[in-house]
């Protein structure tokens, strides 16, 4: 799927019709396809959704990887002195953030920039940190009945981060909707989050799911209105129960 | 000499210490308006200004919508007098609310959807007839609305009307209507009582939503779009633009509109006869921030609409053959963007969250 839209992304690009320029901050520009898909933002936010969220949520935070030694340091002698389970949470951690004292740092890119713009409305960057840091000292003291209740936080919480991003950047399409190059950068950014959803553990947001909210949106861009993308902000928030925040994400 | 350079290093300190000290006054310390109710505030808004303002506009839809079925079943002279009547009825309503672009009017991007122009003619005499047609999608938006009824109301006689013309008129019609509905809707089922609870005035509280609207609107779809770019002095040449207009098809308009925009925004500030920002200024005290800002709104709002009697309709016309006259008129105008948006927002303490990227 990524490899295609790197093709389709290169053939586009360098033919002046596939730059669309904004209305209203000329600025902003940016490479879109004929029925406003911009790549960029497709290939960056959906690998962020099926690389890194996948392996936070799925991976690193699953049973396989969760269920391992944690007594015997990895490797003292090399300066290792994790154990197997700790360095699991660590992976975790990297794919969230890469600075240890997040949200201080680290709020620059990727799901840790997320999570802080998310904050000021329903607190992620503070209760993401927080949790990572309780498991991770859950796991060196073995108190593995916290680090589950941290598990189940850290996976709540980037679903929440991902979809409330999506929420977010359908009510930027409104308020942009004349502006086609914005319109189109906001409801691409949106339509990634989306697709991201179904990478989560126990996610609320399957496929199938994920597939009838973009149908609602629509294929096409250029082809969309004020209440089909309100539409699908509504069911999206319903989904997550984000009601009540759905207009001020 | 020394003499010189003490004068001047002694105007210097007293510039500095009057800039300094005009900073201080722009930032009310000891009265931040907390005494003032906001509460009481939103329920005038919301009660006896926005919901009341949206169902006359809605029921004015109605009556054209009755006007364009009329004029359906018998195309006489008469009827199109009558449309043309109910038309100008609903455009001169909707100056009322296009101020309230926050919350339901912002999720449906009204404005955008209502009141778009210049309009593409082209693509308005396109869609007559395309049973494929969606209003709404972001291509329709300089085809429909006001200003594409204006176009197909106005600028046509009776025997150039055409039943697949007629029916067109009726999808545009009915569209506003259905947006108006819901966002009518919206207020009544719900968001009225979230407006009113949200008392503070941070990012995203209702005075901050009223607020930044207010002075978007004002700034973008009245100064400038009604006047400002119509008359040319928003542009590098100064060049009138006469076919920028609102309501260019009638003729008449135009100067009707601007005056009850103005009015509008002048109801909202007074808080018709209930509280109002004016009460609101004044509750920060006799400070030049507090009742003496509203003082100099209220000077100039009159002022603005002694202005706006110079103007004379046809608008297009009057902007390239009195443009000099325009140009003070839109002075009038643009003063109240200062006090209101500069003055106003500095003193209640609410940010400016918009951009304003109408080029000036």
């Amino acid at each position: 799927m990524f490899e295609a839209l790197m093709t389709e992304m290169s053939e586009a690009s360098g033919i002046e019709e596939n730059v669309v320029i904004s209305t209203t901050n000329s600025s902003k520009q940016y490479l879109q396809s004929s029925t406003g898909k911009e790549w960029t933002q497709l290939i960056e936010k959906g690998l962020m959704g099926a690389c890194f969220y996948y392996n936070i949520s799925s991976v690193y935070l699953g049973t396989e990887k969760m269920d391992v030694d944690n007594t015997n340091a990895v490797d003292a002698e090399a300066g290792k002195y994790y154990t197997t389970m700790e360095h699991h949470w660590d992976e975790a951690y990297g794919y969230f953030t890469v600075a240890t004292d997040y949200p201080v740092n680290g709020t620059d890119r990727f799901w840790g920039k997320y999570a802080n713009s998310r904050e000021e409305v329903l607190g992620s960057a503070t209760k993401l940190s927080e949790a990572f840091r309780l498991g991770r000292q859950a796991i060196s003291e073995n108190k593995l009945e916290v680090r589950d209740e941290q598990i189940n936080i850290i996976r709540e919480e980037l679903e929440l981060v991902a979809g409330g991003t999506a929420i977010h950047y359908l009510n930027d399409a409104v308020a942009d909707f004349g502006d086609d190059a914005l319109r189109n950068h906001c409801l691409s950014e949106a339509k990634a989050f989306i697709l991201a959803l179904p990478y989560g553990a126990n996610t609320s947001v399957d496929q199938a799911t994920a597939d009838e909210i973009l149908a609602v949106i629509g294929d096409d861009f250029y082809n969309v209105t004020t209440a089909s993308l309100i539409d699908a902000r509504d069911q999206l928030a319903s989904i997550l129960g984000l009601t009540e925040y759905a207009e001020h994400l | 000499m020394l003499n010189i350079c003490n004068i001047k290093l002694n105007n210097l300190t007293l510039l500095v210490t009057l800039v300094v000290t005009s900073f201080v006054g722009c930032k009310p310390t000891e009265n931040n308006g907390d005494d003032f109710d906001r509460s009481a505030l939103l329920i005038n808004w919301a009660d006896n200004i926005i919901i009341p303002s949206y169902e006359s506009y809605l029921s004015n839809l109605e009556i054209l919508e009755v006007s364009v079925a009329e004029f359906g079943l018998e195309p006489s002279e008469e009827n199109l007098e009558e449309l043309r009547s109910s038309l100008f009825d609903a455009y001169k309503e909707w100056q009322t609310v296009q101020a309230f672009e926050f919350g339901p009017a912002s999720n449906r991007a009204l404005l955008e959807t209502t009141n778009t122009y210049p309009t593409d003619t082209i693509a308005i005499v396109a869609a007559i007839g395309d049973e494929a047609w969606i209003p709404g999608t972001p291509s329709t938006l300089d085809n429909i609305g006001f200003p594409a009824l204006d176009y197909l109301i106005n600028g046509f006689s009776l025997s150039e009307s055409s039943p697949e013309a007629i029916d067109h008129i009726e999808r545009l019609v009915d569209y506003l209507y259905v947006e108006t509905y819901s966002v009518l809707e919206a207020w009544e089922t719900g968001y009225r009582d979230e407006f009113v609870e949200s008392t503070g005035t941070e990012m995203g509280s209702s005075v901050g939503e009223v607020l930044n609207a207010f002075n978007h609107v004002y700034e973008s779809s009245v100064r400038h779009q009604k006047l400002g770019l119509p008359s040319g002095v928003s542009t590098f040449s100064q060049t009138p633009l006469p076919h920028l207009v609102e309501a260019p098809h009638a003729e008449t308009w135009s100067v009707e509109f601007l005056k009850s925009s103005l009015e509008a925004f002048e109801n909202i500030y007074r808080g018709g006869d209930g509280l109002g920002l004016d009460d609101y200024l004044i509750s920060l005290g006799e400070t030049e921030y507090g009742a003496g800002l509203d003082a100099d709104i209220k000077v100039q709002m009159e002022s603005s609409k002694l202005a706006l009697e110079l103007l004379e309709d046809p608008l297009a016309t009057y902007v390239v053959d009195q443009q000099l006259e325009a140009f003070e008129v839109y002075t009038e105008l643009q003063a109240l963007v200062v006090l209101w948006k500069v003055d106003m927002m500095s003193s209640l303490g609410v940010l400016i969250t918009y951009q304003d990227n109408d080029g000036d």
